[in-house]
């Protein structure tokens, strides 16, 4: 059970970071300003933490059913954080929330990038 | 396929495929995917309807109390085996050989048994039919010659197959719409609900759609296998042709009551405290002996549910195998006993597997299960599509085509009469005697005359008044079957959890969730305001609410796609009126 939460959530957190490069999130999201080295840096978040959600698969199950489990996980999470774009604008909202705070850890003045 | 006969790109010809290839099939396609859907619980279905099982409880003796009993009915047997209660079934199989048999005939000598886990002793269990039916249906369909089944599903499958691929082509923003749904916009909303259903799973809706055709081969192709055996009948596609329920039919005879335990039980303790240890997780499923009360006493324990895909997810599992006599382990884990099979064969293994969800355990066969339900719901959005996306047409006619309103009908009484049908299955189970004769059958005449009902009544009320009367009849069928399950000798959820038997509360919990599948919809019709004379006023608060996440829409869309939705699923007429004054308003 906790292994297959973990990947759902790895998951989830992975969908959410793709979505911030998605125009139609942006603003729920937060991201409209992101640099285009911030859209490179969440995307590339979003596809590991993709990639990563299969190890949890990997320790439960066999590798051929452990695919089969992560596709099925995937529709979950995917519709999870769809109804939650409609339906919950306020867990949106503390998501876009943590998204600001991760950035403003991370973000490193445009200066700097570009000298 | 443009009547005017202009050029026009590749999407807009992949739509009409889409849509037609959709269409023709949709109805078909949408009893296809529900029957086999549940067909994934056909097991557990199949234990719910035999109430007679439900007092079977597993528990540390059940296995002490099984062999018990085998060994009063058949001590001189030479083979028994015993497939202990786990989360697809609640009692106990057991099948034994007879010994001194016509060694010619070895498969009919071959008794089953069915045993109460909490006594040992055998069950009766009613006749049903039902969980066969569905299972059956769903791939070579019911009353007509079973070829000719196999044939029109395998045809349907095929067109399945066609509208998937063309629905990815015609789908603009897969991407870009990957999260989004917009509630409460007609089309929009039903085009947003058909495109997520289909996306998110669209992996199972391949997997499920190649390989449901590559399972209908054996009869749509069979001229591979023709060429290879002489008469084809040895390929596993054709199987269900020849074998398949021969020795179900086998009754057992009378019972002495268990004696005491044979010496054979504190001989096989210490076996399953090394299988335990071997196999935390799983534990023991089954377990063979070989010449019982012999010197040449023989145990193997099976694993239970540790397939892997390319085993064909039976009997890949692990196991064990103990000298009777001595008690030692012959051969430690011996790996399923690895064939060369070509590339070719593997990858049908694997994907016919899936399709079977043989291998699956309780987590998976749930996942699959909601894929398999998100599936159907694909369909049945994209029948209803059909219709309101035709609205504006209508609008301007002026009055309903027929065609249109043939494809509401047959909405309404293939959709929501299909859940009515499919419900009536579980009551006739109920309801009918159980020692009635040929209740079997009655159960599948239920079913139909309950789905032609439920076919004839939209052509006697206005469409919204159809689909809400029989979601809301289903809402309540559904809702009642838990209760009718304790009411009629079935073990309630309360009982079923309690007593870990997972078979049955998970077909429980599935009818709970089909209640409030169907009363979700009945809910959303009822707020859905009703076609009125004064449309702005019913509309009123519509706007507001819809605001948040219709930010970026322009006005004028965000008019239109308001119109849409008044008239979504309305009668024209009524359909009419409204969008005349919204117009004019615009």
């Amino acid at each position: 059970m906790m292994i297959v939460i973990s990947a759902l959530l790895l998951m989830w957190m992975g969908f959410v970071a793709l979505a911030t490069t998605m125009a139609k999130h942006q603003d729920a999201l937060g991201s409209k300003l992101f640099t285009t080295r911030q859209q490179y840096a969440w995307q590339a978040a979003g596809w590991i933490l993709l990639a990563l959600s299969l190890g949890p698969c990997l320790l439960r199950w066999n590798p051929s059913i452990a695919l089969a489990a992560w596709c099925g996980l995937l529709t979950i999470a995917t519709m999870a954080l769809g109804l939650m774009f409609t339906y919950t604008p306020r867990l949106i909202g503390m998501v876009k929330m943590v998204i600001g705070v991760v950035n403003t850890f991370t973000h490193r003045p445009a200066a700097q990038v570009s000298g | 396929m443009r009547v005017d006969g202009k050029p026009e790109g590749l999407r807009q010809s992949m739509s009409w495929v889409h849509t037609y290839s959709g269409l023709l099939m949709g109805w078909l396609l949408y009893a296809i995917f529900f029957t086999g859907t549940f067909s994934y619980f056909r097991n557990e279905i199949n234990d719910w309807m035999r109430p007679e099982l439900h007092t079977s409880v597993e528990d540390e003796h059940t296995l002490a109390r099984v062999l018990a009993t085998l060994n009063s009915v058949a001590p001189d047997s030479e083979n028994w085996s015993i497939t202990l209660p786990g989360p697809r079934q609640v009692a106990v199989s057991a099948s034994y050989r007879e010994p001194n048999t016509d060694p010619e005939n070895s498969r009919a000598s071959t008794k089953r048994l069915t045993l109460d886990a909490s006594t040992g002793e055998e069950v009766q269990a009613r006749e049903t039919r039902a969980s066969g039916f569905f299972y059956r249906f769903h791939f070579e369909l019911h009353g007509i010659p079973r070829i000719w089944g196999r044939w029109i599903v395998g045809i349907a499958t095929m067109l399945m197959f066609v509208a998937i691929i063309s629905g990815v082509i015609t789908h603009k923003k897969i991407f870009s719409d990957f999260f989004t749904f917009r509630p409460k916009k007609g089309q929009r909303s039903w085009l947003d609900a058909h495109n997520a259903t289909a996306v998110l799973a669209l992996p199972f809706h391949i997997v499920i759609t190649f390989s449901g055709l590559l399972l209908l081969t054996g009869t749509i192709l069979p001229y591979g296998s023709q060429g290879v055996y002489e008469s084809g009948s040895n390929f596993r596609g054709n199987r269900g042709n020849t074998g398949m329920q021969s020795a179900r039919e086998v009754t057992a005879p009378e019972l002495p009551s268990a004696s005491q335990n044979p010496p054979i039980v504190t001989a096989l303790t210490p076996m399953l405290e090394e299988a335990q240890r071997q196999w935390p997780v799983n534990g023991v499923g089954s377990v063979t002996i070989d010449a019982p009360n012999t010197s040449r006493l023989m145990v193997t324990l099976n694993e239970r549910n540790s397939a892997s895909l390319l085993s064909g997810g039976r009997g890949g599992g692990r196991s064990l195998r103990f000298d009777g006599t001595t008690g030692k382990v012959i051969t430690p884990e011996t790996p399923a006993a690895t064939q060369e099979t070509s590339v070719i064969r593997k990858i049908r293994t694997v994907i016919v597997t899936i399709h079977e969800g043989r291998f699956a355990g309780p987590l998976i066969r749930s996942l699959l299960f909601l894929s398999g339900v998100l599936g159907t719901f694909m369909a049945a959005s994209g029948m209803v599509l059909w219709v309101v996306k035709r609205l504006p047409e209508r609008r301007k006619l002026g009055r309903t085509p027929f065609a249109h309103r043939l494809v509401e009908i047959l909405n309404v009484g293939a959709i929501a009469g299909l859940s009515v049908a499919f419900a009536m299955l579980f009551w006739m189970n109920r309801l009918l005697p159980a020692d009635m004769e040929g209740r079997g059958e009655w159960e599948i005449h239920g079913f139909f005359i309950a789905w032609g009902l439920c076919a004839l009544h939209p052509l006697l009320c206005s469409h919204r008044k159809a689909w809400l009367h029989q979601m809301a009849l289903a809402t309540l069928m559904y809702a009642l079957l838990p209760v009718l399950n304790a009411l009629t000798g079935g073990s309630s959820l309360v009982h079923s959890l309690i007593n870990g038997q997972q078979s049955l509360a998970s077909v429980d919990i599935i009818l709970l969730g089909m209640a409030a599948l169907h009363g979700s919809v009945v809910w959303w019709l009822l707020k859905k305001p009703a076609p009125q004379p004064a449309p702005r006023a019913a509309r009123a608060p519509r706007p507001a609410r819809a605001a948040p996440a219709s930010a970026s829409a322009t006005p004028a869309a965000r008019t239109r796609n308001k119109t849409t939705d008044a008239s979504a699923s309305l009668p024209s007429s009524a359909a009419l009126a409204t969008d005349a004054v919204l117009e004019k308003a615009t």
